[in-house]
């Protein structure tokens, strides 16, 4: 991997405000060179405001960004040499497939014939050479998006900024253009900044992820480690923790805890991630993780983590079924099974206690 | 089983109007513009057509050609279409000039953005003669401004700002520029304000990103603008005669055309003036829309989104 052009960026308690309401607060982060980082959470949480704040394209409201020890965020974007991919792509629709790549290289006045050769490579990269000559409007969603990444990383930039970039595209594109977009970084090694609201995006690029929740990151970590051990209910929701059960604690011991479901008709044990003071609490469980067995082969209804429940919706997914059941309570249990499932079948549903998360409901 | 027998129909057995038309790649909703479509052939191509067969019908005689011979031989008449040009095409070229940067910054969030347009635009609802009569009562020679300069003892003598070129060309100010802002502000506002923001990004500066982005971008409704502001300026006449010098200076060809009807009665005259103006008009037109053509003309946003 070629040496990146920056060692650190430094984003110390940015905060942007938009009249009354705080977009980003207090945001702190360090982004090492040649490091791919993606910026997770729902529309609204301010990672797209970070990544214009971070381009120079919104001035901040405190807070200061530095890449190797150089203050940056006085300056203006065109003095920053940070390239930026945008969601609706924003190529310049009056100029070929080869001026769009050019344009940069041409404002930082290079001479023509490096141009040339330049445009040709980074045209090469994202395999769009045969498309030199077109025009935006000529070119599908996921070519305009590859112009638009040559015409960034034509000019090497210090730091990638991206917002978003495959949302615009459907889903057999995206999964082609991420593959694309991985590949891209491992060959040049671009300290890359990532936007995205979608967690497989982030998990199967960045080689770290942060979180962030109105305005503040709430986890910062590995693909890995926010993947196992999310912070709270939060992030657990974003990573695929789809059943966030309302529980009580009825006991807490070593790390485990014992909790109470719809109303105490059921009980959960699980691993314990709250402070021990929150009142109301979450149970966290992925689909995947919940074993389904038919009621007449059912274990030990007395045994642990094990609940009786009614099949409401089969989802046909190819090799298996997606399944929402519901057990004692009205309480709704989203599994995965390969069990040939009807609604109205009386099922049983385990869990190792080993995949059961308690967290604080507001955590 | 035909395919079409799938189509709903109505209870005579005949599928509807509007299924039918569809199967022509006709929308009944196009049908509204039949009206107007009347309208225009009634009040515009017959009497276009009309006064074109009668411009080649000379009162004097002396052959087809014979009106257009005699305004091109006389210079007092031919002068009319220099006079003219030198008033709209400056005047067209200023409004434009002037709406391109405006419109470009109201583009972007501004404070009393919307204060500021509806002044800029407002006076697009003044008559041409409530502009003259009030040029004359603000720039007149014994209005406001002239006797503010007098007092102040800038000037010795009051400034001679109407019944010339001057006044004329203020008007055509005044009345064309909210035309110009508000036709180029609506295309502006199309445009896809990210481009600008990649611009930037790639280390383009504020003058860089006007000139090779913005100003493209927008080119397809200068070019439409100034054309629309061109037309207007070239029929003035009102103002010509109100603020300006009409047997001089500002003796327009419109003014040339009312005088050989209304003065003299001759209608061929007239309508053959009429026609000289139509064909400079297409002349300025064809020229400004050919070269917008050889530029760039199409989306002004880069993508689906």
């Amino acid at each position: 991997m070629p040496t990146p052009k920056v060692e650190r960026l430094r984003i110390e308690g940015v905060t942007k405000a938009f009249g009354n309401r705080l977009a980003l607060e207090g945001f702190d982060l360090e982004v090492a060179g040649g490091e791919f980082v993606a910026l997770l959470g729902p529309s609204g949480c301010g990672k797209s405001t970070m990544l214009n704040c971070l381009a120079g394209l919104l001035p901040l409201s405190a807070g200061t960004i530095s890449l190797d020890g150089k203050r940056i965020d006085g300056l203006p974007p065109e003095r920053r040499g940070f390239g930026m991919v945008f969601q609706n792509y924003a190529l310049f629709p009056h100029l070929s497939v080869r001026r769009n790549v050019a344009f940069g290289l041409h404002a930082a006045k290079v001479a023509k014939h490096e141009i040339h050769d330049r445009v040709d490579s980074a045209l090469r990269q994202v395999r769009l050479a045969e498309y030199a000559d077109q025009y935006p409007s000529q070119l599908s969603g996921g070519q305009q998006q590859r112009v638009a990444m040559a015409r960034a990383i034509v000019l090497e930039p210090a730091l990638i900024l991206m917002d978003e970039p495959l949302s615009n595209l459907d889903a057999k594109l995206r999964t082609e253009l991420r593959t694309e977009l991985r590949r891209l970084h491992q060959e040049l090694g671009l300290t890359t900044i990532y936007v995205t609201h979608d967690q497989s995006e982030a998990l199967s690029l960045a080689d770290r992820i942060v979180i962030l929740r109105q305005g503040r990151s709430v986890q910062v970590g590995t693909p890995e480690a926010v993947y196992t051990e999310p912070a709270g209910a939060f992030v657990a929701a974003f990573m695929g923790y789809r059943n966030l059960l309302p529980a009580q604690m009825k006991q807490t011991r070593g790390g485990d805890a014992t909790v109470l479901l719809a109303d105490g008709q059921l009980s959960l044990r699980g691993r314990d991630r709250t402070d021990g003071h929150a009142e109301a609490l979450v149970a966290a469980v992925r689909p995947e993780d919940l074993t389904l067995h038919e009621a007449a082969a059912a274990p030990d209804p007395g045994g642990d983590n094990v609940i009786p429940a009614t099949v409401a919706v089969v989802e046909y997914q190819g090799n298996e079924v997606a399944v929402s059941a519901e057990a004692a309570g009205g309480l709704r249990l989203q599994a995965r099974t390969t069990l040939r499932v009807r609604p109205g079948d009386q099922i049983t549903v385990q869990v190792s206690p080993s995949r059961v998360l308690i967290f604080a409901e507001d955590s | 089983m035909s395919r079409a027998a799938a189509l709903p129909r109505s209870p005579a057995g005949r599928r509807p109007l509007a299924a039918r038309l569809a199967v022509h790649g006709v929308d009944r909703v196009v049908l509204l513009a039949l009206p107007a479509v009347a309208v225009i052939g009634l009040l515009f191509i017959y009497p276009f057509l009309y006064g074109l067969g009668l411009s080649f019908q000379p009162r004097q005689g002396g052959g087809v050609l014979a009106n257009y011979l005699a305004f091109f031989s006389d210079g007092y008449e031919r002068s009319t279409i220099s006079k003219t040009l030198r008033l709209a095409l400056p005047a067209a070229l200023l409004n434009v000039a002037v709406s391109v940067p405006i419109a470009h910054k109201l583009r972007h969030p501004l404070r009393g953005k919307r204060l500021l347009t509806t002044v800029l635009i407002l006076p697009v609802t003044l008559g041409t003669v409530l502009v003259a009569q009030g040029l004359i009562r603000y720039f007149g020679p014994g209005g406001w401004f002239n006797q503010a300069l007098v007092a102040l003892g800038l000037v010795d003598a009051p400034l001679s700002l109407t019944n010339n070129y001057i006044g004329v060309f203020a008007s055509l100010i005044i009345t064309g520029f909210p035309l110009a802002l508000l036709l180029i502000l609506g295309h502006a506002s199309g445009i896809d304000p990210d481009t600008e923001r990649a611009a930037a990004t790639l280390g383009a500066g504020p003058t860089r990103r006007f000139w090779t982005v913005s100003f493209p971008l927008m080119l397809p409704g200068i070019s439409i603008a100034f054309v629309l502001a061109f037309v207007a300026a070239f029929a003035v006449f009102p103002s010509a005669v109100m603020v300006g010098n009409p047997s001089g200076s500002t003796r327009v060809i419109s003014i040339a055309a009312y005088q050989a009807a209304f003065e003299r009665f001759d209608y061929s005259m007239a309508s053959t003036i009429a026609m000289i103006m139509a064909a400079v008009e297409l002349v300025v037109i064809g020229a400004v829309l050919g070269a917008r053509s050889r530029l760039y003309r199409g989306a002004t946003s880069g993508g689906k989104g």
